[in-house]
């Protein structure tokens, strides 16, 4: 009896201790965040969760201290006279406010560091435009789409393809890196040429590149769904993530307007991916890695718009979109 | 008798007068239509001269950058045009090249070259919350741009910011600097800012007439610089050795001689003129592509 009187009571302070350390934990926690690194976030919404993430204000972290602010970067500085917001580090913009959650379980919602910005100036380029000049995938590759981003080894330039066989292309890609292939250094561009209902594209598994110089960019008009097994757990320092490689090493876009166009599905891997990743919908980032870890890091690669860019200018796709006339 | 005499001459009088102001009054008449129908004559053949013009600009337009380039070797306006008019005959490996755009009654003669002009500052306007690309690529490593600007709001001069997105490579590598620049809260920015900013954040005055400026260090092989004018619209100016932004297109149409339309006229000044296009080589990509995640008109969310 004495015996078992003591047992209830160590029961009983164990139970006292974990629930005093769930209350502990739960208040340090307080919902899963992402974050970015090398440039910053810009939405055209203007509501007033426009840009909402956690801002997990730890002193014990010395990389990812608050949401979208750099590695090392405590608070951003200020610049004098006028001590307006370093933009070095990215920063919000936002047609609305963003509302960032505390450690402490408040919230606040702050001004984007620019104020007033209003409407954004222009709308997403319509991006399927490439579609017309694009080369069918198929007649490179010989017809088949498991191939196009391995064995046929695909030089860059603009391609196009339906829903499926990009599906097909990505989920083919061999384990365990999920390398492509492209045959020389330069920016592939996938376009979706076809737009089948209710469906989207699923990134199953990594994509990444065989080297920094090649890349991938994928357009679409279809949601972007990436799967929860995407990413990994065995991240050894926070220092570390910043220069290990993204699990996407891809550029995505889609013109796909619902509610989300991009979503990366929850469980507890953290996932890096390379971006800009642009969206004419919302952008739903459900991966919870805690509080320590950002469930999604998005590292911005200028490699993507530089070529881009580059591309763009042999092929006049936009570029013709600017001309001013004058008479004489 | 005599009253009857007196009122035959006053008749013949009334008559005289009468018939001198029909006379008159046909001459001017008769002069208004000469006019008329001259200035038909040159209407007619401006418009044509215009269209010509037009006609040839537009089909320059939808070559490619890689195609303009190619003329650029020899078909530049001063290879093409003289006081007089058109090189006579215009140069083979032009006319190879499709500068000479023919018509029934009119053509235009398209001439070929790069802008800004060497030397000249380079002018460009945005619209709010929107993004200008400069082409750096060939620019001097080491040497500094720089970018003057207005805020502009609909009513004239107003308060604007400015990010500006720089790109370099290094070795295979992008990188990516970008600022924001700012008007002094004390200083309107619209008509006497503003702050200029050293890259070590240390802040000066600087101004350049109406004009904000700051400098951007071209650091490792230039690429390319995006500016975002925000909150207002924003004119820039590009000081400094730029490369080219793009390609001039110059298009002269004129009627041709002995054509119905234009007659003697064709060759004359009048009926000949001139349109000039300004193609910018560097595509609009939108705000987006300088950003980590960017929505259009959604949220980016944790959720």
């Amino acid at each position: 009896m004495v015996t078992g009187s003591l047992q209830g009571t160590l029961v009983f302070k164990i139970f006292v201790l974990l629930s005093l350390l769930f209350v502990i934990t739960d208040r340090a926690y307080a919902a899963p965040w992402f974050t970015t690194y090398g440039a910053g976030v810009l939405s055209g919404s203007s509501s007033t969760d426009s840009v909402k993430s956690v801002q997990p204000d730890f002193g014990a972290l010395e990389v990812f201290k608050s949401t979208l602010i750099q590695p090392g970067t405590a608070n951003p500085t200020l610049i004098p006279p006028d001590n307006t917001y370093d933009f070095s580090y990215g920063g919000i913009l936002s047609s609305g406010d963003y509302e960032v959650f505390k450690s402490d379980g408040t919230t606040d919602t702050i001004d984007a560091y620019a104020k007033n910005l209003g409407a954004l100036g222009s709308a997403l380029p319509d991006y399927q435009r490439f579609v017309d000049i694009a080369v069918d995938v198929s007649t490179v590759c010989g017809g088949s789409c498991n191939n196009i981003l391995t064995s046929c080894n695909i030089a860059p330039g603009i391609y196009k393809a339906g829903l499926n066989c990009i599906n097909s292309a990505l989920n083919s890609l061999p384990s365990p890196n999920y390398n492509y292939s492209i045959n020389s250094s330069g920016l592939v561009v996938l376009v979706q040429n076809d737009n089948p209902a209710n469906d989207f594209l699923k990134v199953n598994n990594k994509i990444t590149s065989s080297a920094p110089d090649k890349r991938l960019a994928l357009i679409m008009r279809n949601k972007i769904i990436i799967d929860s097994s995407v990413g990994n757990t065995n991240v050894p320092t926070q220092l570390g993530y910043l220069s290990q490689d993204a699990d996407i090493q891809a550029m995505l876009i889609t013109t796909f307007d619902g509610d989300p166009g991009v979503e990366v599905d929850g469980g507890s891997n953290r996932i890096k991916i390379e971006g800009p990743i642009i969206s004419k919908g919302k952008v739903s980032f459900k991966r919870d890695a805690g509080s320590a870890w950002p469930g999604v890091f998005v590292q911005f690669n200028p490699f993507y718009t530089a070529e881009f860019a580059k591309l763009d200018e042999s092929l006049n796709i936009f570029g013709s979109s600017s001309a001013r006339w004058s008479y004489e | 008798m005599n009253k009857k005499s007196r009122e035959s001459g006053q008749t013949l009088l009334i008559v005289i007068f009468a018939i001198t102001l029909g006379l008159v009054t046909l001459v001017s008449v008769s002069t208004r239509i000469v006019n008329s129908t001259k200035r038909v004559f040159i209407d007619n053949a401006y418009y044509k001269a215009q269209a010509a013009a037009e006609a040839g600009a537009e089909k320059f337009l939808l070559k490619s950058n890689t195609e303009l380039a190619t003329f650029l070797a020899s078909c530049g306006p001063s290879a093409l045009y003289n006081s007089q008019g058109f090189v006579n005959p215009l140069p083979p490996a032009c006319v190879t090249l499709g500068s000479e755009v023919n018509f029934i009654e009119s053509r235009s003669v398209v001439a070929v070259e790069t802008y800004p002009t060497s030397g000249s500052d380079y002018l460009i306007n945005s619209p709010a919350n929107s993004t200008v690309s400069i082409n750096l690529e060939g620019a001097t490593s080491g040497n500094n741009v720089r970018v003057c600007w207005q805020g502009l709001g609909s009513s004239g001069l107003a308060y604007s910011e400015i990010l500006y997105f720089y790109y370099s490579k290094s070795g295979g590598n992008y990188k990516l600097t970008q600022q924001k620049y700012t008007c002094s809260p004390f200083v309107s920015c619209g008509s006497k800012p503003a702050s200029y900013s050293t890259s070590a954040g240390v802040e000066s005055p600087r101004v350049d007439g109406q004009y904000s400026c700051f400098d951007i260090e071209m650091t490792d092989t230039p690429q390319l610089l995006n500016l975002m004018s925000l909150v207002n619209g924003a004119s820039y100016k590009i000081i400094g050795s730029i490369p080219s932004q793009g390609y001039k297109i110059t298009s002269v149409g004129e009627v041709k001689s002995g054509s119905p339309s234009g007659g003697s006229l064709a060759s004359a000044t009048a009926t000949r003129k001139k349109v000039v296009v300004e193609k910018n080589r560097m595509p609009n990509l939108g705000a987006w592509f300088n950003f980590a995640v960017a929505s259009e008109s959604n949220k980016i969310v944790v959720e």
